[in-house]
């Protein structure tokens, strides 16, 4: 059994989208005074975080079920980021 | 875990790596190759250019000793265009390579290019304007896959995370650790290429990984602090930009006398933390009345890229000193990431040290593909694969001999169809691609082809070395710089490494290795 070519990339990208989302929250709540250390840390978090996704997704054993709660999360965490930054 | 699921998550991981490392292998390969030799792109530029690498000149002091304004005046002269105002960035700096010459470089408003030279760090007389040829491909090769700004760079930044991924997934894949990490069968044609693959991978792993995320970081920063700066700024661009680095002036079209700027470093000196050496004074807008300057330099015996003091020349008002050494944690990892990946620090004994981890990488994706060809037949995928793998290598050293014969015979460039070597080069390094393509498309087996492959490259990196230390000892020892012949017997090193990579793969046929399996 394989992954097809659209899955392999499906994986990649979503782990990308992924890590951008986590970094947008890790932007905003990070319990860090100033907006350039939080902006610096986010941005450090994001090759690592994009790492994990995509490893996390290729491990699972139903790959399409694993995907959606990873877009799930990644939404979620992009829509408490961004409403963050509106309060 | 459970035991079903734990084989699942190893049998995913493993489906990954070499379902990943298949169809990205040969991008990999081409990231690791052209990086490792990247690592000497500053001697190889010196090795390039006859007169540069025959001036072996004493070291400089510090940043004030160099005739900086001399220089710049000079360089303003040669590319600032009839009124000298076609100079937009000018800057100079003593920090490479082996501050035995002062670099500048002009960015030009008209051509929008930089124009670097090499100065004499003591008398400020011009040695030689840069004409990079096979160096510069090759790193352009490495840092921007010769795509267009910044989409190259965002593609290596992909591939960096990938290649963390692909090492961190083979070592989590490969239970047996203890037993494989010592064990390298290679009169045995069917484990050679799979022991050196999970060779590389184990003893190299901090390195495949530290270069991984380094090179993800480099190549998407610009997008990524973007994104990120938006958010924690709630939105206002202008101030993320002020915040990181300072509010500039803008071009007034008014112009003003070019002061001295020796007062600056000094100013810098005193401005930054104790311990600040000054390496490079740039000059922004220079001539103009809102030109400003910037001071960089390091703190010695701490890992980061230079931190910088910005000043406007009129008033003297600092703009912005930033130091990424002290100022924040999460500053100095990024600012650690640069000479980490570049191996800028540990002066020549790190640049081998990384030479040959840089070779462990190259041998991740070789070995993976080798493996992945002989197992299937040379079908017009493996033909692509093979054109893939052994491009890069062969017209490197296409370029390489091409680069000896425009450094040696100047004739020869002034009368033939272009002026510059970048230009030669790069007809040699195309050259090289369609050797590579012709030999996949007519050969039968992947085993000749590659030793084919080793063949020329053996030939040409050795008869290039060994003709240039001909040449150049003709000219006498005392002036030949140690960039130059550091990067002769570089040359004859990679030629080694060809042969021994040909000889290998010049298997013995099955039958002898059966009965020694049988003999054992």
């Amino acid at each position: 059994m394989g992954f097809s070519g659209k899955a392999l990339s499906g994986a990649i990208f979503l782990g990308l989208l992924f890590a951008l989302f986590a970094a947008v929250f890790l932007a905003q709540f990070l319990p860090l005074d100033k907006a350039l250390h939080r902006t610096f840390w986010a941005g450090l978090s994001v090759p690592i975080s994009w790492a994990w996704a995509s490893l996390w997704l290729f491990s699972r054993e139903n790959f399409s079920r694993a995907m959606w709660q990873l877009l799930a999360l990644s939404v979620a965490l992009l829509l408490v980021g961004l409403g963050g930054s509106m309060l | 875990m459970s035991d079903a699921k734990e084989r699942a998550f190893f049998q995913g991981l493993m489906r990954s790596h070499k379902q990943l490392g298949v169809a990205l292998g040969i991008f990999i390969f081409a990231l690791c190759f052209t990086g490792t030799v990247s690592i000497f792109h500053s001697e190889l530029s010196i090795w390039e250019n006859a007169k540069l690498s025959s001036v072996a000149a004493p070291p400089t002091g510090h940043l004030e000793d160099v005739p900086v304004d001399k220089i710049m005046q000079q360089s303003i002269e040669t590319f600032g265009g009839e009124d000298g105002k076609d100079v937009e960035v000018f800057f100079v700096s003593q920090d490479m390579p082996g501050r035995r010459f002062a670099i500048s470089g002009t960015h030009t408003e008209s051509d929008e290019a930089w124009h670097t030279s090499y100065w004499d760090a003591q008398t400020g007389e011009l040695i030689a304007h840069q004409d990079a040829g096979i160096s510069h491909i090759i790193t352009e090769v490495h840092t921007d896959f010769w795509l267009p700004s910044p989409w190259g760079r965002y593609a290596i930044g992909v591939l960096g995370v990938i290649f963390m991924m692909l090492a961190v997934a083979g070592i989590l894949v490969h239970r047996q650790w203890r037993k494989e990490s010592d064990q390298l069968r290679l009169e045995k044609p069917r484990h050679k290429w799979s022991d050196l693959h999970k060779l590389a991978g184990f003893w190299a792993l901090p390195f495949h990984v530290v270069i991984g995320f380094t090179g993800a970081l480099l190549g998407l920063l610009g997008v990524i602090l973007i994104m990120m700066a938006l958010v924690a700024y709630n939105g206002d661009q202008e101030a993320a930009i002020a915040d990181i680095f300072g509010q500039d002036p803008v071009m007034s079209e008014e112009s003003a006398p070019i002061p001295s700027m020796l007062p600056f470093v000094t100013k810098a000196r005193l401005d930054m933390q104790r311990g600040f050496v000054p390496q490079q004074v740039m000059s922004v807008y220079p001539g103009d009345k809102n030109n400003f300057v910037l001071i960089y330099g390091n703190y010695p015996k701490t890992l980061g890229i230079d931190s910088f003091a910005k000043y406007r020349v009129d008033t003297g008002e600092t703009i912005k000193l930033v130091d990424y050494i002290h100022d924040n944690v999460a500053l100095r990892v990024y600012s650690a990431s640069v000479p980490l990946h570049y191996a800028t620090f540990g002066g020549t004994a790190m640049k081998f040290f990384y030479f040959a981890l840089g070779l462990m990488s190259c041998l991740l994706p070789a070995t993976g593909l080798l493996l992945w060809l002989r197992r299937r037949a040379f079908d017009w995928k493996g033909r692509v694969v093979y054109w893939g793998l052994l491009c890069l290598p062969v017209a490197s050293a296409f370029g390489f001999a091409m680069a000896l014969v425009t450094k040696w015979l100047p004739a020869f460039t002034a009368l033939s169809f272009a002026k510059s070597a970048i230009q030669y080069a790069g007809v040699a390094f195309v050259l090289g691609l369609l050797f590579v393509a012709w030999q996949a498309w007519r050969s039968e087996k992947v085993e000749t082809a590659f030793t084919q492959a080793m063949s020329v490259v053996v030939a040409l990196l050795s008869a290039t070395a060994l003709l240039d230390i001909l040449l150049q000892a003709s000219q006498g020892y005392s002036q030949w710089a140690p960039q130059a012949w550091g990067s002769d017997i570089g040359l004859l090193l990679m030629a080694g490494m060809a042969y021994f990579l040909k000889q290998r793969l010049q298997e013995k046929p099955s039958h002898i290795d059966e009965s020694v399996a049988l003999a054992n």
